[in-house]
């Protein structure tokens, strides 16, 4: 059983950094443009290269990939010759500073021909500024060049007198222009297996706060249809199992099949139309809060039950055919003609065979699921992880986009992994070999 | 032995009356097969059903007197009237013309650009270029066994547990909305379960002795694999494709649902429902609600019919 | 015996009793107008071929008939009162506790999920009001009493944990536990080995004697039934043709389908060169179409006449208990058979003569030396996922060097994995060979088949056990006979039609088989066709895996006589698979015996049915259930379980169970545990694998006195 689950944890491992390539690659070979989408139409070509540079998005797809699975700063660590540290602040946003050997950080920034480096000592908090000119350094065809830490952080490589074009946009205060000196830009980044996922393009935060929250409200959700539903349908789903081919098994089986197979949009606008609009139970608009939606509770049942109805069906039917199966199976035939008392039979020897495939199922359905909550939150404009990776995807967000796909995948092949533990316990057969 | 009769029971003169089966004509299989639908009510609901879009999707034109694109803006957003018997949408577009267009889309012609179509709905194709990648995947790493499965296998357990609806996401996003690209999004979507599945079939029937007879003939591999398995393992085959037709209306709605279809204005039931959906608390239901209709009566009537195949098929056996 | 003067009580009276099944077709009767009675501590044999509805009585008899099925007419009275008409709840009250069943496939009549001991207890607790802790301990003591080793750990185990003997005995333990008046058992040993086999009818025997319970036996086998029943009952085709005593019957069958069936099958120690096998002609009618009101054999009867179907013949009693459902019953013995059966038992007979002569020649046409064929497996070691670790393998051949000449047959028998299957495998090339030396017709053959070429690939072909998986099921038969001869270029292409309707007619099968679908035939046809398409690329040597073994007793004959004709006019070599021993002594010249991967005795197989014996085969001819209830065998009784081939014993394969070692040889037979044994040869061509002396083999008594 150790060897078994081994090997499903490599098998995770293996998916996750496939997913993690393909995500790279498909989004490399997609005609869109982020520059446009972060900057919006009107950008100049210079503006744009100088803001693809700054992004290293100019650099090749696996050098990127790279950068973004394992980080850049362990390569930028030689070209500068400090350390360099990564410090949030107070705001909730990222800052990279190279270290003193006296523990002060310090970055740089280049006025006129001057390097000015910035320099912080933990304790004080308060930045000081000073020349120092000291640390340029003499290329082969003579020019100056040094290698620092700027203030949007990146590793930059400025040369004395390039009198390059730059253009910096920065969120909030548009273009600002500026000239000499990068030529060379690494973006520092940790790396997403070092639990950096790095900075949306979209919102320009880092990806791994928003999509904590997204998470969770996804999970709030999720949760909430999932305990509805698991009881009911397969109490339901055993019911119709044991009565197969009654009025109720029809009923049943037809209704689950119907709400099982309707597209969750579908059966979002029908109850819609029906609790909000005709009955008016509850309120059809729904806007929630980013932080807690489930304040509003009246707003939430609308898109609880439609992933309640459709888990229902799905649920209901294997339940329902694992039964009837079991039902048949001979060694149900012999607890018959053991004599033993119905119930016994049901509970005994038929519920717990019957369990073991639909609990497997569900499990590995928990795949499909996500789609089904990805429409959800975007019928009802739910802030949840699953419209977070829509509108990353529509944005071309690649680290947004990787980080939900990530976690996506983690909780599919997780789910996968402990759907494989919990059957291994139901079925001696697995457990004991 | 002298000829005439041996041990042997049926020679010569002495053989057995044979109870008639001679082969009878395709044709009358085929109704025979077919005629099990009349014996289940469910499956006849079903067979209506579907029946309905189909006949609809092919006359559309004959069907309703505007295109699905001409615009009247002077009423926008009515309701069912005499002159648009469904209502119409924002843009004034007759909605009953916009729905069977749609299922136009869905089940008779594929667009590959604006002037050029091929026959075959787009779910259709979906389900067909899944169907020949995936069985010949199924086969070829059920047949062969050992590293080529293995190395098969593994890829496609990786595609199965990325979540569908991130492939899509991704897939969509990056090709662009258009008809042929969801043909490809549904065909790497839907591969690795058909592989899986032919895989299955394949690991099964190739124990069989008729498979071991072949092999000490000594026919090549392809042969066994396409003659011998192959036609075999098509019952399941035939019934899992027709509850992916289902499936592949179902992600043709929710792709275009998150505007990532078959791009607009063209008639698509997915984001007919987004576009509409802006409108129902504005009181005007009818936009979202037609095309969230037809989509769920088209995947229930196809569900139904394969549900009441398959029982009526199973009950006296 | 069920003579005895002072008979028991009657447990079960079955009178007229009809049982059919709903169908969309409308009724299908099942069984119709069978009467018998069991007594307590006698044992009811029911045999008959499949479909003939014996299974239908038992699950008639608890009525457990499913959703479509139900009792149309008759009487069924238990211990005196009327089981049919009994509401559900009564009915529950009375299975499992007066009334028990044991099924044909233990494992899968025992949960999988629930421990063997609450199994067990249950029947207990349910049905008397006993703590859970005394059913628990009665069940153990049951477990004992049906010779279950280490019945304690037994009862906390799962069923997948233990063997299908052991298996078979759990469920025999969990019937008798609340000590029924009445034992129905549905083919018990049916899915077991043959030692397995012997085993536990051993245990059935010694149960009746002391539970004094009435007994069912359901078997299709001829050999079982004689060895445990006291009364037998005949079954055809829903109805019951013959019954009486068990020793009446098989002395003087008076139903010419009973007669038929003995005919059928070889007695063990039969050969092809001194006894005939007669099959029966045609097949078991469909339930829709057996005919109302007339004999329902006489389609296939030998004796038949216009007056048979006329009228259905009602049972005519020959002696107090002994009667059969035909019209010419007392006087069977002495009617004249139809012409054409005279003239086919004329030309039998004359084709007897003629085979006798061939088989001179003594080139060889298959020898092997040392070969073996290893699986590799992986361990569960979580290192083996890396591919680091230690290889394992399941040795499935493992040494064995045979030979076989032109024209002659090689039986090979052994029990359920033995390797006799991954043998030939390996002799035809579907599986690689892991070492040895493979030579057919003067060529080495180490390699794949796919890598042999084209003339050695049709000079070897094979027969297959499953007639249901034989053919494609998507081809009809002309089309797949056809096949290996447009592959092979037997004929010139315009000329294939008229090969594969001459294979068709070689094989007894008309012309208008061409275009028939497999689904169309029965058994014994899609056999036949097996063999016609093994046929089409005329090949030197045929092996035969099982071949009739899946089939029906009356089929067999046929299928058996069709296959020795063919070697008689081609001059085909054969090897001939089968586990069933009567059957291989008939069928070939040569026999090897094998055991976990290794050949333990090879030779004549007149030599190997007489002593001197390599003590296995001893054990399995000791096992081999004989169709003669008066035959005496000699009770030999392997103990324990046939152990993994991925690890098998040391020295001698077989000393763990080898009944004969502990008091043949000096000091216990230690040496067997660690020396591998020496070949031994007693006569011309007939070796043996043993320790144990030559001399003293021979001093062995033969294990079947008639």
């Amino acid at each position: 059983m150790a060897k078994f689950i081994v090997r499903r944890f490599i098998l995770l491992l293996i998916t996750m950094i496939l997913v993690s390539i393909a995500v790279f690659m498909i989004t490399e070979a997609s005609p869109g443009n982020v520059a446009k989408n972060v900057l919006g139409a009107f950008i100049t070509p210079e503006q744009e290269k100088s803001f693809l540079a700054q992004m290293g998005l100019d650099k090749p797809a696996y050098v990127r990939y790279i950068y973004w699975l394992v980080g850049s700063d362990w390569l930028a660590d030689d070209k500068v010759g400090m350390k360099l540290r990564r410090v949030t602040t107070e705001d909730g946003f990222v800052e990279w500073w190279a270290v003193r050997s006296d523990g002060a950080l310090v970055r740089w920034k280049l006025e006129g021909d001057d390097l000015i480096a910035v320099a912080r000592l933990p304790s004080l908090g308060v930045a000081t500024e000073y020349t120092n000119n000291g640390r340029w350094q003499t290329q082969e065809d003579g020019t100056s060049f040094f290698w620092g830490v700027d203030t949007a952080n990146h590793v930059v490589k400025w040369e004395k007198g390039a009198d390059t074009e730059v253009w910096n946009f920065v969120i909030g205060t548009g273009w600002m222009k500026a000239s000499g000196g990068p030529v060379q830009y690494i973006p520092l980044k940790k790396g997403f297996i070092r639990g950096d996922p790095g900075v949306s393009l979209r919102t320009g935060r880092p990806v791994s706060k928003t999509i904590f929250t997204r998470l969770r409200n996804s999970v709030v959700l999720a949760g909430i249809a999932f305990v509805l539903v698991m009881p009911v349908a397969l109490l339901l789903g055993m019911i119709a199992g044991l009565k197969e081919g009654s009025l109720q098994d029809r009923f049943l089986s037809i209704g689950g099949m119907i709400f099982s197979v309707i597209p969750e949009f579908a059966t979002g606008i029908f109850l819609i139309l029906i609790m909000a609009v005709w009955l008016q139970i509850v309120p059809g608009a729904t806007v929630f809060g980013e932080s807690a939606p489930w304040q509003r509770p009246d707003m939430l049942v609308l898109p609880v039950l439609t992933l309640t109805l459709i888990e229902l069906g799905y649920i209901l039917r294997i339940t329902r055919a694992s039964m009837v199966e079991v039902m048949k199976s001979p060694y149900i035939r012999t607890a018959q003609l053991k004599g033993l008392p119905y119930w016994r039979i049901i509970f005994k020897h038929a519920v717990r065979n019957a369990l073991m495939a639909p609990i497997t199922v569900i499990m590995l359905h928990v795949n499909w699921l996500m789609g089904g909550i990805v429409i959800v939150e975007v019928v009802f404009g739910y802030p949840g992880l699953g419209k977070y990776l829509l509108d990353s995807a529509m944005f071309k967000d690649i680290n947004g986009l990787e980080a939900g796909a990530m976690i996506l995948v983690l909780l599919a092949v997780g789910t996968q992994l402990v759907a494989d533990i919990i059957y291994t316990f139901l079925n001696p057969r697995i457990r004991y070999t | 032995m002298t000829d005439g009769e041996s041990a042997v029971s049926t020679s010569g003169d002495a053989v057995d009356p044979i109870p008639d089966l001679r082969q009878r004509s395709f044709f009358q299989r085929w109704w025979e097969g077919f005629s099990i639908i009349f014996a289940s009510k469910t499956a006849m609901v079903g067979l209506f059903l579907v029946l309905f879009w189909i006949f609809v999707a092919i006359f559309a034109p004959f069907l309703t007197p505007y295109t699905p694109l001409e615009q009247d803006w002077k009423s926008p957003n009515i309701g069912p009237s005499a002159e648009h018997p469904l209502g119409t949408d924002e843009l004034g577009r007759d909605l009953w013309s916009r729905l069977i267009y749609g299922a136009r889309v869905v089940l008779v012609v594929l667009p590959i650009s604006e002037d050029l179509w091929i026959p075959g709905g787009t779910a259709i194709w979906g389900v067909i270029v899944a169907l020949v990648v995936g069985t010949a995947l199924g086969l070829i790493s059920g047949y062969y066994g050992g590293w080529i499965d293995e190395i098969t296998m593994r890829l496609l357990d990786a595609m199965m547990a990325v979540p569908i609806i991130l492939l899509y996401l991704i897939i969509m996003a990056a090709l662009g909305a258009s008809a042929i690209n969801v043909v490809i999004a549904m065909t790497i979507v839907g591969t690795p379960g058909i592989a899986r599945l032919v895989r299955s079939l394949t690991l099964d029937i190739r124990t069989r002795e008729y498979i071991r007879a072949a092999e000490t003939r000594g026919e090549n591999p392809w042969h066994i694999m396409f003659i011998e398995i192959l036609p075999n393992a098509r019952g399941p085959i035939i019934v899992d494709a027709m509850l992916r037709v289902g499936y592949a209306i179902f992600a043709m709605g929710t792709l275009g649902f998150l505007g990532l279809g078959i791009p607009p204005p063209s008639p698509d039931w997915g984001s007919m429902v987004a576009k509409g959906r802006e409108f129902i608390l504005a009181g005007s239901p009818w936009a979202a609600l037609w095309p969230s209709v037809a989509i769920a009566t088209l995947v229930v009537g196809l569900n139904l019919l394969a549900d009441g195949l398959r029982e009526e098929s199973m009950r006296y056996q | 015996m069920a003579e005895s003067d002072e008979r028991a009580e009657v447990v079960l009276d079955v009178e007229h009793l009809s049982i059919a099944y709903e169908t969309r077709k409308g009724d299908v009767e099942a069984v119709r107008d069978v009467s018998f009675t069991v007594r307590e501590g006698e044992t009811v044999g029911l045999v008959g071929e499949s479909g003939c509805g014996k299974s239908t009585i038992a699950f008639g008899i608890v009525n457990h008939l499913g959703p479509n099925g139900k009792i149309t007419d008759g009487q069924i009275r238990f211990q005196g009162s009327a089981l049919t008409g009994r509401s559900a709840a009564e009915l529950k009250t009375i299975r499992g506790d007066r009334i028990a069943m044991v099924f044909q496939d233990p494992m899968q009549a025992l949960n999988p999920s629930v421990r063997l001991g609450e199994q067990l207890a249950e029947v207990l607790t349910c049905h008397r009001e006993i703590p859970q802790k005394e059913a628990w301990k009665k069940s153990i003591q049951m477990l004992k009493r049906v010779n279950m080793p280490d019945p304690e750990n037994v009862m906390r185990r799962y069923t997948h944990q233990i063997s299908g003997g052991q298996q078979q005995r759990v469920v025999i333990a969990m019937a008798m536990l609340n000590n029924p008046a009445l034992l129905i058992m549905d083919e018990p040993t049916t899915a077991l080995d043959v030692t397995v086999e012997a085993a536990v009818l051993d245990l059935i025997e010694e149960l009746k004697s002391d539970f004094n319970a009435a007994n069912i036996f359901i078997t299709h086998n001829l050999g079982v039934v004689a060895r445990v029943s006291d009364q037998l009952c005949v079954m055809y085709a829903g109805q019951m043709v013959e019954k009486g005593p068990v020793v009446d019957i098989f002395k003087r069958p008076c139903h010419p389908y009973t007669r038929g069936l003995m005919a059928a099958v070889p007695k063990l120690g039969d050969s092809k060169l001194d006894s005939m096998l007669y099959p029966i002609r045609g097949r078991v009618p469909a339930p829709a179409d057996r005919p109302k009101n007339a004999c329902i054999f006489a389609p296939r009867c030998d004796y038949a006449t216009d007056r048979c179907r006329e009228a259905r013949p009602s049972m005519i009693q020959l002696s107090a208990e002994h009667a059969a459902r035909c019209i010419y019953a007392e006087e069977i013995e002495d009617r004249p058979r139809t012409n054409r059966r005279r003239r086919r038992v004329e030309q039998l007979a004359e084709a007897k003569k003629e085979e006798v002569k061939v088989q001179t020649a003594d080139e060889t046409i298959l020898e092997s030396e040392n070969l073996k064929l290893y699986y590799p497996t992986e361990s569960e070691s979580v290192m083996s996922i890396f591919g680091l670790g230690e290889k394992l393998y399941v040795k499935a051949v493992d040494d064995v060097s045979l030979r076989l000449a032109k024209g002659r047959t090689l039986g090979v028998v052994g029990e359920s994995g033995c390797g006799k299957s991954s043998l030939v495998k390996g002799l035809i090339g579907l599986e690689p060979l892991s070492g040895g030396k493979l030579e057919f017709l003067d060529v080495e053959v180490g390699e794949e088949v796919t890598h042999r070429s084209t003339h050695l690939i049709k000079e070897m072909q094979m027969v297959f056990q499953n007639p249901d998986s034989t053919l494609n099921p998507s081809y009809t038969v002309g089309k797949q006979i056809a096949r290996p001869i447009r592959r092979f270029k037997t004929v010139p292409k315009g000329q294939v039609k008229q090969e594969v309707v001459r294979l068709l007619k070689a094989v007894r099968l008309s012309a208008a088989y061409y275009d028939r679908l497999p689904r169309q035939l029965s058994g014994g046809e899609k056999q036949r066709v097996g063999i016609a398409r093994a046929l089409a690329s005329r090949p030197d040597l045929i092996i035969c895996d099982e071949p009739v073994s899946a089939l029906d007793v009356s089929v067999q004959a046929a299928v058996i006589n069709l296959l020795l004709e063919i070697q008689n006019t081609f001059g085909s070599s054969m090897i001939f698979i089968a586990h069933d021993l009567s059957v291989v002594r008939y069928f070939s010249d040569d026999i090897a015996v094998m055991y976990l991967g290794r050949i333990v005795e090879i030779g004549p197989a007149e030599k190997i049915y007489e002593p001197p014996y390599h003590p296995y085969t001893e054990a399995l001819l000791a096992a081999v259930p004989i169709a003669d209830p008066e035959a005496h065998q000699k009770e030999i009784r392997l103990s324990g379980n046939v152990p993994s081939a991925l690890n098998p014993p040391k020295g001698c394969h077989f000393h763990t169970r080898c009944p004969r070692r502990k008091e043949m040889l000096p000091d216990g037979g230690k040496i067997c545990e660690t020396v591998d044994p020496p070949w031994r040869q007693s006569a011309k061509g007939h070796r043996i694998l043993c320790h144990i002396p030559l001399e003293d083999l021979e001093k062995i008594d033969p294990v079947i006195h008639r």
